[in-house]
């Protein structure tokens, strides 16, 4: 309850301010924003393009409790993966993997509980501390403040937080600007942003069926300290989009034990 | 409640920071000094682990030693250290002549030079982007020392100001606490957010370090360090290697990386 009324405070605070960005007709993107500023959504998506590759090696390895450092997991290295993102408002649900392994994190209020799911013959097994048991975390709300909220993996989080108003954002963080929209074939269209970053060039189309959100594509080039050019292209498929947490994914999967020991509170 | 609440944004936008008339505790000062003297040894426990930290020489170590549940037997030593295994004595990583060293065993290290720690090739799984984490001071000592040049340079958060300073009762003990804060500001230049330390002081010294993210009126914990020694005079044998350890290259992503064999460079005869 705190937090919706921290968010309506802070969102009060931003309309007044009218920093509210970008520009007002990029409108099919507005509706998208307004449900990740509501803190009440489900996120489910494919990321087509697999991370860059940041490991020498392709062998493959679980590893159990290594939070969701999608970038540094052997297993997700050269693969295409989907996520999903669940928000309450109050509770939180993180997941990203393909059909056989997946790395997870519940939030629940104040405590991050972090998890893999990987399948074992016909069910899916859960690993947190130990075999379907899993151990509280105390939330990192600095990293949360300046680095901003988490959706998935590194890429979509960009993604997904370049939809943001700037009044949302830290001084470090990237802020995107409307370049502007068209129609394409097929019925859909599409708004373009471009990075303000100095660094490097980032770009983001979001691809629109009538006025669903059904695909995002983003390529950011840079300059190297030896002068060559390097870049990244990445590309999302959307499977769902709405304002309705499933609740479902709020809680420890069935069969999970909480081994967290809690002091008592005086 | 509306009015209250705007008055509350205002002053947060504002960059509100105020100073009580109660003066920053003297030990502070001494702090201060101690981290710039290029001498120092620093021994803290969060909730997890125990790190030491030390600087001497123009040498940077630090070593972790992981908490664990059986953790209180070793001190029944000797008998205890058969269940809880000892703790490392050597250093965990280590920063000296340019080149960057992590040990993995009391005999056996790898090496990077400064000039290749961003090398794109350099094998992402030895962990070499973490190292400046770990020789660097926890933030909460980082405002005694913010020109540290090992500190994680971000500019999401500007150097700590003092807000405060008075009597706080942690548990059942009424501390003399220095109360900072840092602006986290906003990518339109106001302030999203203040990272709050507060230093909480027993008889002059340092004993407990807290801090909070402060986001509109609500404050959420952060870290609760536990300080175990700041000193300026560094115990014998801290930086002390193992004579003839082996040092092996860091993995650059050649055909002795892929193999898991990387080339041993040389050893190293104790410092």
């Amino acid at each position: 309850m705190k937090k919706k009324k921290l968010l309506s405070f802070l969102m009060g605070g931003m309309l007044s301010l009218g920093t509210f960005l970008p520009s007002a007709n990029a409108a099919k993107i507005d509706a998208y924003r307004d449900i990740l500023l509501s803190e009440s959504y489900t996120i489910r998506y494919d990321n087509i393009t697999p991370p860059p590759r940041v490991t020498n090696r392709d062998r493959m390895e679980l590893f159990g409790k290594s939070g969701l450092s999608v970038e540094r997991n052997d297993y997700l290295t050269n693969r295409q993966s989907s996520g999903i993102i669940v928000d309450d408002g109050t509770d939180r649900y993180e997941e990203v993997g393909d059909e056989d392994f997946s790395m997870c994190r519940l939030t629940k209020g104040r405590e991050d509980f972090y998890f893999t799911k990987y399948k074992k013959g016909d069910s899916y097994q859960y690993f947190g501390t130990k075999e379907n048991k899993v151990e509280a975390n105390a939330k990192n709300y600095l990293s949360e403040v300046v680095e901003g909220q988490s959706y998935g993996d590194p890429e979509v989080s960009r993604l997904l937080k370049a939809m943001l108003p700037s009044g949302r954002k830290t001084a470090g963080q990237e802020v995107y600007s409307y370049v502007k929209g068209g129609s394409l074939p097929e019925g859909l269209s599409y708004e373009d942003y471009k990075s303000s970053n100095t660094g490097q060039t980032s770009v983001i189309r979001y691809y629109f069926a009538g006025q669903s959100l059904v695909k995002i594509a983003s390529a950011s080039y840079y300059r190297k300290p030896d002068g060559s050019m390097d870049g990244h292209k990445c590309i999302i498929r959307i499977t769902e989009f709405s304002s309705v947490p499933d609740k479902s994914l709020l809680r420890l999967p069935d069969g999970v034990e909480d081994v967290t020991k809690r002091k008592e509170k005086k | 409640m509306k009015a209250k609440i705007s008055a509350v944004a205002l002053a947060f936008s504002l960059g509100g920071v105020c100073h009580s008339a109660q003066a920053e505790q003297p030990a502070a000062e001494g702090y201060r000094q101690i981290f710039q003297s290029g001498a120092f040894y620093v021994e803290y426990k969060d909730n997890y682990t125990t790190r030491i930290i030390a600087e001497k020489d123009g040498k940077r170590m630090e070593r972790t030693n992981y908490e664990t549940g059986m953790s209180w037997m070793k001190y029944l030593n000797p008998l205890g250290m058969l269940f809880a295994g000892e703790d490392p004595k050597y250093p965990e990583v280590l920063h000296k002549d340019g080149k960057y060293y992590q040990f993995t065993e009391e005999d056996k290290g790898k090496v990077c030079e400064d000039d290749k720690l961003d090398a794109e090739n350099l094998n992402p799984r030895e962990g070499w982007g973490d190292i400046g984490r770990k020789l660097a001071l926890p933030m909460e000592l980082a405002l005694f020392f913010w020109e540290d040049p090992y500190r994680a340079g971000t500019t999401a958060l500007e150097m700590p100001k003092e807000l405060w300073s008075g009597k706080k009762t942690v548990g059942d003990k009424e501390y003399d606490c220095d109360r900072y804060a840092s602006r986290i500001p906003s990518a339109t230049g106001g302030e999203e957010a203040l990272y709050i330390y507060e230093m909480l002081y027993l008889d002059g010294g340092l004993k407990k370090i807290c801090s909070y993210v402060k986001k509109g009126e609500e404050e959420y914990p952060v870290n609760t360090l536990e300080i175990k020694k700041i000193e300026g005079t560094v115990p014998d044998g801290l930086f002390k290697i193992s004579k003839k350890t082996k040092i092996y290259e860091a993995g650059m992503g050649d055909m002795n990386d892929l193999l898991e064999q990387p080339a041993q460079i040389g050893t190293m005869e104790g410092i």
